[in-house]
Formats: structure tokens, C-alpha cells, sequence
């Protein structure tokens, strides 16, 4: 007989469940947007703009208007969300939150919630080796990330 | 013999020390679960100093971080999305405002009240967040069940619909339920074509038994017989097949009822899980005082933050539901949904299974 479980869960077995991850599911619309507002911190709402016009196109609902939620990572949803965060890529807010080259890792940290991979420090290294000012490699960054299966769908 | 004894003490209370140790996982495996429910729960990634956090409390951060992101801003909105999503529910068209549900269940967490609140609130909130008299109309009112959105979203002949989708979401089963949970209707009672056994349906239907599902359908439809297709509320409603359209349908954009006696198939009341009640709102108040209810609430919670198929979650054992509700229970006999996420994301069996889903410890 398995003993009571009395405030601290046992050491024993414990039922589980499947999570089959079979097909990429990208987080809820709303989520996704208030992670990219937990990177910018406190703003107008304005560099959000694009996001939201677009929110339907991007996987959000509108039940009562016949859209429904659709979490797959398209094609075309890539390329619509990678063209409404150029705003916040390139916007002074976050530029100024993340100097480049200084804080990119600590971009990639807040980004991702976790401390950086081997993985990680080779995109790095490749941004900082590519052609382009500072700006342009910060902004390559921020989108490569904020577009990322990571950020998109954990 | 005390030797004897003395071994067997030692070695009786080895085992029972080991088995309550609580689980330890490695910071990594800490690091992995914790970035699984923060976006959903926090709205945002680990930030530097929760990861710090982990790393310093190890096993002991999940309930730290837990507490503190289910005082946080974002809950409430989770809460608002797990509602929207799972009922269709959202938006406003031709004058109906289909988030009447999801600003209740943002109102419900917000305020830290009890979750049955969703189908027991007697008031409806609207979109700056205030009380508001919900639209149907009826005399009383049942959280998200009696608000246009939800009737609307759900009519159907015989207002099947309504009970399937009210049974599904609120208590996570389906028709046909134990018959020690929902006494079934006695055949006489039913109109005939519901009384069908397997030997007599013919192609009616599924073409096999009805009354199995119906004997206990038409209980939970009754209550929804004077909502008519536009969830709007008519008191004179008799619950009577209109001979000029097709089955199901009653007269005035009304749903006919599954009960054949004039003065019962024009009435409200009817049973849930083996009680009488007057209308909806006290069948809800009922509804959710079963443990079924606390349960599938847990399971809907773990589907909506783990964002889970409707086929795994369903597959999510009842003893593992049985043992968090159990935990919950003992500190609130109605519990908030910050509670419920608190208690579910500590249990061994659901960190277990996020770090199994392609990964490890």
C-alpha cells in the first residue's frame, strides 16, 4: 500500500502523462506578446502596434467573428511576425535596454529565461563576426531570437 | 526476539522515511520545468534572479516561484485565454458580447475568488472589469452558463448541445454517465422516441440505444429549456415539439424538451447528479460541489499551461487527479485557481511528465 501522502509528495511512482510534441505549437498570442513586453519594460504600446494589427493573421482568435486560435508555425506566420517585431528590433527602447556588443548575451538570457547554451555562444560569435555596424548586428540578433522556435513556443 | 523487533523498526521506518522524502531534481532538470510554466503562468521567460533562485533553493523554488507568479499580474489573463479557448467564447457580433466568460473567469482570479465562481457567479463583468447584469435575461444567473455567448455558441435541437458541452468542459465526461452520478430519467417520463432501446432504434440516430444517453441528457437539457436560440430567455416557454419544423425544435426559436408530460417539459426543474433542483443556476450550484468538478478543473489547468492536445489530457489518470485535488482540498473546500495551479505544478506526477516529454532529467 502506497503511504499517505502527507504534505510532501512520496518518492514512490507517481502517475504521469503523456505531452506529445510531435508538432511545433507556438504559444498563444498573448503570451508571446507580453514576453516581447517583459523584454521592452515599460513603453507606449506603440512598437506593439504592427503585432496586434496583425494578431489574427499571427494565431490569435476572434471566436464570435469566426477566427480561431491557430498555433502552427506557418510559413507565412514566420514571415508576417518576423516583419511586425522590425519595430521592436529596431526601436531605441530596446537598443538601449541591450547595447550591442556589451549585453547581447544578457539579451539572449532575458530572452530565453535560461542561462546560455554552447549553441547560443556560437550564434554570438557569428553575429559579432558578420559584416555590418553594431546596430545593423544587434537588430539581426533581436530578430533571429524574438523569431526563434525558443521564444515562440516555450 | 527485541533484536527481531528492534530490526524490523529500523527497517520499517527506513522505508517510511524514504517514501515521504520529497523528489529531488537537478537545477538543469529544476531550470527546464520551471521555463515550461512561466510563460503561461507569468507571461514571460525565468528572469536572472529566478533562475538564481533555483539554482539556491533547488526543489524548494517551485513552490516559491509558483506562489509568486500566481500573485502576479499575469494570472488573470491566463485564466481569461484557458476560458476563451476552451469554450470558443470571444469577441463581440450582432450585439452579443462573447467575452461575458472569459472577463468572468479574469474577474474570478483576479480577485482570488473560488473558481466555481464560473459557473456560480451571480453577476457578469464587463470589459473595464465592473459587475454587470449578464444578457439572457433569466431571473438568475450561473456564471458563464447563463450568458448569451455561451447559449448561443452552444444551441442546438433538444438543447443537447448545451448539457454535452456543459458536462464536457465542467466535469470533463461525456454521455452516458454512471448511473450512481445521474439517475436516469424513467423511460414512461420521456417521449417515446428517447425511450428506445438497442432493439427498437432502427435508423433513428446512432442507430443504437437512446436511452442510455438520453435518460440522462434530457435531465441536464431541461434546464436549458426556456433559452431560446438566441440564449435569450423566455419564461413562457413550454418545452413542446413544434409539429412544423424538424425534431428538437419548439415553437418561438425555442428547443423542445425530452420530457413528455405538459406541465414537467415546461419546467426548469429537473436533476443533477441525483438532486432535485429548481432551474440552472442551483443544478450549477450542485455541479460544482462534485469532486468531478475540482478535478477537471485541474485537468483543464494542466492542458491549458502545458498546452496539451484534448486526447493527452484526457489520458491524464484520475488518481493523479484525486491525489492533487485531495492536497487542494486540505487547505480550502473551495479553492481559488491560484490554488489549484499552486498545488498542481508541485505534484511530482506533472513534473515528471513535462520532463519526459522529449527531454529528461
Amino acid at each position: 500500500m502506497r503511504p499517505e501522502l502527507d504534505g510532501n509528495y512520496s518518492s514512490v511512482s507517481v502517475p504521469t502523462f503523456n505531452i506529445k510534441r510531435n508538432s511545433i505549437k507556438l504559444l498563444p498570442f498573448t503570451v508571446r506578446l507580453t514576453k516581447i513586453q517583459s523584454l521592452l519594460g515599460p513603453n507606449d504600446g506603440a512598437l506593439l502596434s504592427d503585432l496586434l494589427a496583425r494578431q489574427n493573421e499571427l494565431g490569435s482568435y476572434d471566436y464570435a467573428n469566426g477566427v480561431n486560435q491557430e498555433l502552427t508555425w506557418t510559413e507565412t506566420r514566420i514571415g508576417t511576425w518576423v516583419k511586425a517585431i522590425q519595430p521592436i528590433c529596431t526601436s531605441a527602447s530596446i537598443k538601449g535596454k541591450f547595447p550591442y556588443p556589451g549585453s547581447a548575451a544578457a539579451f539572449v538570457k532575458a530572452a530565453y529565461g535560461r542561462d546560455l547554451s554552447e549553441i547560443d555562444q556560437e550564434m554570438l560569435s557569428q553575429v559579432a563576426a558578420a559584416g555590418g555596424t553594431n546596430v545593423q548586428k544587434f537588430e539581426a540578433l533581436c530578430t533571429v531570437v524574438l523569431s526563434s522556435l525558443e521564444f515562440t513556443t516555450l | 526476539m527485541k533484536t527481531l523487533i528492534a530490526l524490523f523498526i529500523f527497517v520499517a521506518s527506513f522505508q517510511v522515511n524514504a517514501d515521504t522524502a520529497p523528489k529531488v531534481y537537478s537545477e538543469k532538470a529544476l531550470q527546464r520545468y520551471l521555463s515550461e510554466l512561466s510563460s503561461m503562468l507569468a507571461g514571460r521567460p525565468l528572469t536572472t534572479s529566478e533562475i538564481a533562485l533555483i539554482d539556491a533553493k533547488k526543489t524548494a523554488s517551485i513552490k516559491e516561484l509558483l506562489v509568486a507568479w500566481t500573485s502576479g499580474s499575469y494570472l488573470p489573463e491566463s485564466a481569461r485565454v484557458m476560458t476563451q479557448t476552451q469554450l470558443n467564447l470571444s469577441g463581440t457580433a450582432g450585439g452579443v458580447n462573447y467575452n461575458f466568460p472569459g472577463d468572468l473567469a479574469k474577474y474570478i482570479v483576479t480577485n482570488n475568488l473560488p473558481y466555481s465562481q464560473i459557473l456560480t457567479a451571480d453577476y457578469c463583468i464587463n470589459s473595464a472589469g465592473a459587475k454587470v447584469p449578464c444578457d439572457t435575461g433569466a431571473p438568475y444567473t450561473a456564471g458563464v452558463l447563463t450568458t448569451r455567448a455561451y447559449m448561443m455558441k452552444s444551441a442546438g435541437r433538444f438543447n443537447l448541445n448545451r448539457a454535452d458541452r456543459l458536462i464536457m468542459t465542467f466535469i470533463c465526461r461525456q454521455y452516458p454517465l454512471e448511473t450512481g452520478l445521474q439517475v436516469p430519467i424513467e423511460k414512461p417520463r420521456l417521449i417515446p422516441m428517447f425511450q428506445v432501446n438497442i432493439d427498437g432504434a432502427g435508423d433513428f440516430g446512432n442507430g443504437t440505444s437512446c436511452y442510455n444517453c438520453h435518460s440522462q441528457f434530457g435531465a441536464h437539457a431541461q434546464f436549458f429549456v426556456k433559452f431560446d436560440a438566441n440564449g435569450v430567455y423566455q419564461a413562457g416557454a413550454s418545452g413542446e415539439q413544434n409539429p412544423a419544423v424538424e425534431m428538437g425544435k419548439s415553437f418561438n426559436n425555442l428547443y423542445t424538451s425530452h420530457l413528455s408530460n405538459p406541465s414537467e417539459r415546461a419546467s426548469e426543474t429537473s436533476q443533477m447528479f441525483g438532486q432535485n433542483v429548481s432551474n440552472l443556476r442551483e443544478a450549477a450550484i450542485v455541479l460544482t460541489k462534485s469532486s468531478l468538478f475540482l478535478e477537471c478543473a485541474i485537468r483543464n489547468t494542466i492542458r491549458h499551461v502545458l498546452r496539451m492536445s484534448d486526447s493527452d489530457a484526457k489520458d491524464i489518470s484520475g488518481v493523479l487527479l484525486g491525489e492533487i485535488s485531495k492536497k487542494i482540498l486540505v487547505t480550502s473546500k473551495d479553492p481559488s485557481w491560484k490554488q489549484i495551479v499552486i498545488e498542481t505544478f508541485q505534484h511530482p506526477g506533472v513534473i515528471d511528465s513535462v520532463l519526459n516529454a522529449g527531454g529528461g532529467q
